[in-house]
């Protein structure tokens, strides 16, 4: 009797020390590290909310939006994090891409310029004959934030042709060094590293999408950014994996709505200083950046559509996307 | 009682249902397995022919990384960022140099050491390096990062400025992505390195199929090295789904072909041979059929039962065996019964319709059957006797010793014979019988019939007084006929010496001539004595069987020239013309003796000749009639009437001529028929009233025949 209540006893503890250590890997690509718009990829690990799933989250960081797409389409990765305009480009160039949880509130985008050429550039039109660097992007989508300096140059009466868009990356030192190295003349920057670039002198702000001036001239400026993304067939093979992707972004947002920009950085266990001190600054400047549920909401895709047919004109396959089309708030859910 | 009938048929057909239900399941698992392992062994014979085609992918995509390694290091040069005059300078350049490169740079990370393989610089991912993780002097190989990264390294040397030429590495990684790009539709492309799945064109859902059936996956994919030289480490191996690697057809038409063909052989093999085995049976049916019509072995039944035979010796065999073992052993018995049945019927017939009246009686001695001769013999009829004791044929004169001595016989031999007088039933006298007694005894010995015949002796007896009356009268006839010769002879010799006498005194010319006259009567009444005693002598002999017949072959011809020129004579004195019609060769012979042939020709031309008219014709011929040869005498004389002719060959009845002044006997004609008949011939004659009467005789021809011309 003894010997079966043994026999069982290990079986059962065996199977459980299985189901307990066998962490389901879930690949994520994001640009980042410690790109403020992303962060709630970065801290999804950091709050532990991808353990809770009994998931192992890789996390492949990248120097754009279009490239963290790319990884998506590729294979390399079932779920990414990047603006849903470049997801919209994607969409019309034909990848499988949909949007199954918000991860911003509001586009953190400042158009920067390096400091040696302060007082030459006073506004946008003066950009004309400039380097200007944007996300990285890939030939089949273009970056937000590349969609976001065309539509500012063309408002402007900047004709494409006159500047060069060059890769910048969405890190620190990609976005540091174009500037510092005079690389680029301009940078459609990420925070909070404009913001620390600006600190230390190395740029001036030439337009920011947190201010009302630069919005107000935009269409669709309040455009959805960072957002949850997976493939239509990882939805169909593998349910509740996606469920449990949203479920960790989930928790990792609303943990940031609970906490203090403090208690972020600190949960991200930055040691640089400087960096740790420049996203605390950020995290405070932008207190609405991010959604606090991964929610969608219909007024800001409706935004977010407008945003992308403004910033293609002409291009008829941009013009047919419908942003609906490419929601699945099955997990997240929906909100005004 | 109206239970359904068991039949064969239709236990075989429920049983071969369900053996064939269980046939059909196991057949449909093994055709699956068989199926499943055909399909996976084709795959992998298709996805070997794809294994060219991706070893030569791979080897584009090496020298394509080579050619990139190459040709950043040209840049980099080219960019003097390396040549250390402002380290920061030199770095953030680099950084803004590679940055701007963007998704076009196509490495994942990028490290750069002096000849002293201290780090220079590095970018991209974190892979946290000191130094190139490759032996000094190698231009490309992998690494495998802590987590688990596969990167592809590309070494080239790079010029470093006043610190010399160090080394750059351009790391590429192995990932999903690439593996996706890299393939073609409907093809699954994993990189296996040390047997640890890297990445898959499928993504991590290719990552984490290969992971829960590591060793099912293992079985389907063809691999193939990364480069030859690193065989053992860096794998890519190849799939194709099923669907990927044949048609819709072909897969439908496989699934199908399997258990088509599985259960085309099953029917053919199962319904010969049901078929075969039903045949015999049938076969066996009609054998019992044909058996069953004719109870005999025909040769229909031979066939059906080689028909229904197997050399297999199986249980039809064996019944079919027995069957005819049986089929013989009723033929058999049939054939004795059959036998018996006629012998029965044969008995029944001798019973019923024999001369010998038979009484049979049972162990009781009671009469149970009786023959129709027995009422004949007795005038007793079954009617009379069934069911009664023969002792109601008992006669008074016979006493109980007579019995008592019978019954003794009987129950000491079982049989009983002797003479018995019976009356018959209608009368009162009594009549001879021979009695035959005999008891039929059982194996035990016990008597259970006696059998007894009566043969009635009343005509046999009166047979044997007839026979000894005739044997009387034979041996009296003989005697007279000898009598009759020795008195011919006798009466001969005396009759010599009278005309002798008379011949002489007929000479004598002493004798006055009215003497001379009687003189002549005398010697004529002597010849005509003489010639009837010599016809009687001739007569006595023959019926006294004294006659000399000695048979050889003579010649008829001759014969017949001897006869007529010894009639001539007497034919010319009544002026009778003789014709000879001979329409045989002279050397044709018969068999018989020559005298006496010669005599019965006489005979019946002396008749011919004496019984004709003047100027009448005797014509004599002969000719060949189915191998005899006839000599036929015809007269042209007054004939025999009709009424006569029964006569003619009687002694001494001259049919009226004895009232005729033509002298004659009345027994030439009977001699001859005598003569003729003792030579094995035959006599006959033709006659009418009026119209002449034609004789022949014939005899057997002992010669070829040879029919002269006419």
């Amino acid at each position: 009797m003894n010997f079966v209540v043994y026999f069982f006893s290990v079986i059962t503890f065996t199977l459980l020390s299985n189901c307990a250590f066998a962490l389901e890997k879930i690949t994520l690509s994001a640009p980042g590290p410690r790109n403020l718009s992303y962060l709630p990829v970065d801290l999804i690990h950091a709050i532990g909310a991808d353990a809770e799933e009994g998931v192992s989250l890789e996390i492949l960081h990248t120097g754009g939006g279009g490239v963290a797409l790319n990884n998506l389409m590729n294979r390399n990765a079932d779920f990414a994090v990047a603006g849903f305009p470049a997801a919209m480009s994607l969409r019309a160039n034909g990848g499988d891409v949909i949007g199954i949880a918000a991860v911003n509130d509001a586009p953190l985008f400042v158009l920067m310029v390096r400091s040696g050429l302060k007082g030459k550039v006073k506004r946008i039109a003066d950009l004309r004959g400039k380097v200007i660097g944007v996300n990285t992007g890939t030939k089949n989508s273009k970056t937000t934030s590349q969609q976001l300096a065309e539509l500012l140059l063309q408002f402007d009466g900047v004709d494409l042709e006159m500047v060069r868009i060059v890769p910048a990356g969405q890190t620190w030192a990609e976005q540091s060094s174009l500037i510092i190295s005079g690389s680029a003349d301009a940078v459609m920057g990420d925070e909070p590293f404009a913001s620390r670039l600006a600190k230390e002198g190395h740029v001036f702000f030439l337009a920011n999408l947190a201010d009302p001036a630069t919005t107000k001239k935009i269409k669709g400026a309040n455009f959805l950014h960072a957002t949850l993304e997976t493939r239509g067939d990882v939805i169909q093979s593998s349910p509740a994996k996606v469920e449990k992707m949203v479920r960790m972004m989930v928790k990792s947002l609303a943990w940031i709505a609970r906490h203090q920009p403090i208690e972020i950085v600190d949960q991200l266990k930055i040691t640089d200083p400087k960096e740790r001190a420049s996203l605390l600054l950020a995290l405070k400047k932008y207190p609405q950046a991010f959604s606090h549920d991964g929610r969608f909401s219909t007024e800001q895709l409706k935004e977010t559509e407008l945003f992308f047919h403004t910033t293609n004109p002409g291009n008829a396959k941009a013009l047919a996307v419908q942003i609906e089309s490419i929601i699945n708030d099955k997990w997240s859910g929906r909100r005004k | 009682m109206n239970k359904a009938k068991a039949s064969i048929i239709r236990q075989a057909s429920l049983r071969l249902i369900f053996s064939l239900g269980l046939f059909i399941i196991f057949l449909g698992i093994s055709s699956y397995q068989l199926y499943s392992l055909a399909l996976h062994k084709s795959a992998q014979e298709r996805t070997a022919s794809l294994a060219a085609f991706f070893q030569t992918r791979l080897q584009q995509i090496n020298k394509d990384w080579e050619l990139l390694a190459h040709d950043f290091k040209v840049r980099l040069e080219e960019s003097h960022f390396l040549e250390n005059r402002n380290q920061q300078y030199s770095n953030i350049n680099l950084q803004a140099f590679l940055t701007i490169q963007g998704g076009n740079r196509r490495f994942q990370y990028l490290f750069i050491q002096d000849k002293q393989a201290h780090k220079v610089f590095d970018f991209g991912n974190d892979l946290k390096l000191n130094s190139i993780p490759l032996p000094a002097s190698s231009e490309s190989g992998w690494y495998l990062t802590p987590g688990g990264d596969l990167y592809r390294i590309i070494v080239v040397p790079i010029w470093l400025g006043e610190r010399g030429t160090g080394q750059m590495a351009l790391f590429f990684e192995i990932n999903n992505a690439l593996l996706f790009n890299l393939t073609i539709p409907d093809v699954d492309l994993s990189v296996f390195h040390k047997d640890n799945i890297i990445a898959s064109s499928l993504g991590q859902i290719g990552i984490e199929k290969f992971t829960a059936a590591k060793d099912e996956n293992a079985k389907l994919g063809h691999d193939i090295a990364w480069e030859n030289r690193d065989s053992d480490n860096t794998l890519l191996r190849i799939e194709a789904p099923i669907q990927a690697l044949f048609t819709t057809t072909e897969l439908v038409t496989s699934a199908v072909l399997i258990p088509v063909i599985d259960g085309l052989i099953l029917w053919f093999t199962l319904g010969f041979w049901l078929i075969r085995k039903a045949r015999r049976i049938n076969a066996l049916g009609s054998a019992v059929h044909e058996f069953a019509q004719h109870a005999q072995t025909t040769p229909h039944l031979k066939t059906h039962l080689d028909a229904a035979y197997d050399t297999q010796e199986d249980e039809i065999s064996e019944v079919v065996k027995s069957f005819d073992t049986m089929a013989e052993s009723i033929q058999h018995f049939n054939a004795v019964r059959t036998q018996e049945e006629a012998q029965r019927k044969l008995w029944a017939q001798v019973f019923a319709i024999g001369n010998e009246a038979i009484l049979i009686s049972d162990h009781e001695n009671n009469i149970i059957s009786i023959n129709s001769a027995f009422t004949r013999v007795t005038g007793f009829t079954a009617d009379d006797v069934i069911g009664k004791n023969p002792r109601m044929f008992r006669q008074a004169q016979y006493d109980k010793d007579f019995y008592s001595e019978m019954w003794i016989a009987l129950k000491g031999t079982g049989y009983w014979q002797g003479e018995v007088w019976n009356k018959h039933k209608n009368d009162e006298e009594t009549h001879p019988k021979w009695l035959s007694i005999a008891t039929v005894k059982d194996v035990a010995g016990n008597i259970t019939h006696n059998i007894a015949t009566y043969l009635d002796l009343t005509h046999q007896k009166a047979a044997h007084a007839a026979d000894a009356a005739r044997k009387v009268s034979e041996a009296a006839n003989i005697a007279k006929s000898v009598f009759l010769a020795s008195m011919s002879h006798e009466l001969r010799t005396p009759l010599n010496a009278v005309l002798g006498y008379s011949q002489l005194l007929n000479t004598d010319e002493r004798l006055p001539l009215d003497a001379i006259e009687d003189i002549q009567e005398i010697e004529k009444a002597g010849l005509h004595l003489l010639a009837l005693i010599s016809d009687l002598i001739d007569l006595s002999r023959i019926e006294a069987g004294m006659i000399e017949t000695t048979m050889s072959p003579i010649k008829v011809g001759a014969v017949i020239a001897d006869s007529l020129s010894m009639v001539r004579p007497a034919a010319e004195k009544r002026n009778v013309a003789l014709i000879k019609d001979i329409k045989i060769d002279n050397e044709v012979t018969v068999f018989a003796n020559h005298l006496r042939l010669r005599q019965v020709l006489i005979n019946l031309l002396s008749n011919a000749i004496k019984y004709n008219h003047p100027n009448g014709r005797v014509s004599l011929g002969c000719e060949i009639i189915e191998c005899r040869v006839r000599i036929a005498v015809r007269d042209t004389g007054r004939g025999i009437p009709l009424e006569l002719q029964n006569r003619l060959f009687t002694c001494f009845d001259r049919l009226g001529a004895e009232m005729g002044t033509i002298e004659g006997t009345g027994i030439g004609l009977v001699i001859t028929k005598r003569m003729t008949e003792a030579m094995k011939g035959r006599i006959g004659f033709e006659s009418s009233e009026g119209n002449g009467s034609l004789f022949w005789v014939d005899f057997p021809l002992c010669t070829p025949v040879v029919v002269a011309p006419v």
